[in-house]
């Protein structure tokens, strides 16, 4: 298995969901297939999300690294959050590896991440301070996905354990005073991602095309077009 | 979770050495999810890189 297969993958259509996680180390053919596409993953490859403000007590009291992370807000203007679930939906991503997305690669877009408080750190390294970032806050996503120009899509996920059964049942509860015990919104978010990344929501379906010359709308869907005709094109989809 | 919609799973580890994503230059599996190996290997150890990761192929039967 070499990143080019998955490369190959990719072309030939092919939808990749790719889990990382803190406790084992990337494959380094794993992490020159994220360079290829403009997501880095820390150099240490023992990094680890945790955030002192948005961390599960019930279960990471200590190491602070099951952060708690609301679902996502909207990426721009004009464009459908998929993964936005209810409000006051709390996510467990426990002992992730964060990414930083490069900015060149319109195909590249975060789909969950980090809280502003959160940061990315080697737990072995145990110094009082932490110097050296790789990133954090914002800067940090914990969920990325990349839709190819042939509509492949991959997707890496920081954390695998998120989508274990644990999780998908697991009560947390923040670190603030006023927190409660909250269910994590873990399952159904998972339903989304697999949704999204094995092409079953947010596809664009093209149901009807039309186009005429503009100087005559009577005649529709002509054979040929001249160089420097004006033509009307209307597509209907569903998504 | 994933079975009750419609998709069937085939799970392979990169070591295997049945696993191909590709038959005669077809895509085997439609989709394919990469989990993380609980092996303790190091790559120092395996440099073949690939050897520490299991794989989940998921097949979409529609």
């Amino acid at each position: 298995m070499t990143p080019k297969i998955l490369l190959d993958f990719i072309n030939a259509e092919g939808n990749i969901l790719l889990t990382l996680s803190s406790s084992s180390p990337t494959p380094s053919a794993l992490v020159s297939l994220l360079l290829e596409l403009d997501i880095h993953l820390p150099s240490d490859r023992n990094s680890v999300v945790v955030d002192h403000f948005n961390y599960d007590t019930l279960s990471a009291s200590e190491q602070h690294d099951v952060v708690l992370v609301p679902r996502p807000g909207i990426l721009r203007a004009g464009v459908k959050n998929y993964f936005g679930g209810k409000t006051g939906d709390v996510l467990a991503f426990p002992r992730g590896l964060g990414q930083a997305l490069g900015n060149a690669s319109p195909l590249l877009a975060p789909i969950l991440r980090a809280p502003g408080s959160a940061y990315s750190y080697n737990p072995k390294n145990d110094v009082e301070t932490v110097e050296d970032l790789f990133a954090v806050g914002s800067q940090l996503s914990l969920i990325s996905t990349m839709q190819a120009r042939n509509s492949a899509r991959f997707t890496v996920l920081g954390s695998a354990e998120m989508l274990e059964d644990k999780w998908f049942t697991a009560t947390v509860k923040g670190p603030a005073k006023d927190s409660k015990d909250v269910k994590t919104a873990n399952r159904e978010f998972a339903k989304e991602i697999t949704g999204w990344t094995f092409n079953e929501i947010g596809v664009l379906k093209v149901v009807e095309i039309n186009h005429y010359l503009m100087e005559n709308p009577e005649i529709k869907n002509a054979k040929i077009y001249r160089v420097k005709n004006d033509v009307v094109s209307i597509f209907k989809h569903l998504h | 979770m994933i079975i009750a919609r419609g998709f069937k799973l085939t799970f392979e580890s990169p070591k295997s050495d049945k696993l191909a994503l590709f038959e005669l230059g077809e895509r085997a599996y439609d989709h394919l999810v990469i989990l993380p190996s609980k092996s303790k290997g190091t790559p120092t150890r395996n440099p073949s890189a690939t050897t520490f990761i299991n794989f989940a192929q998921v097949l979409d039967q529609t």
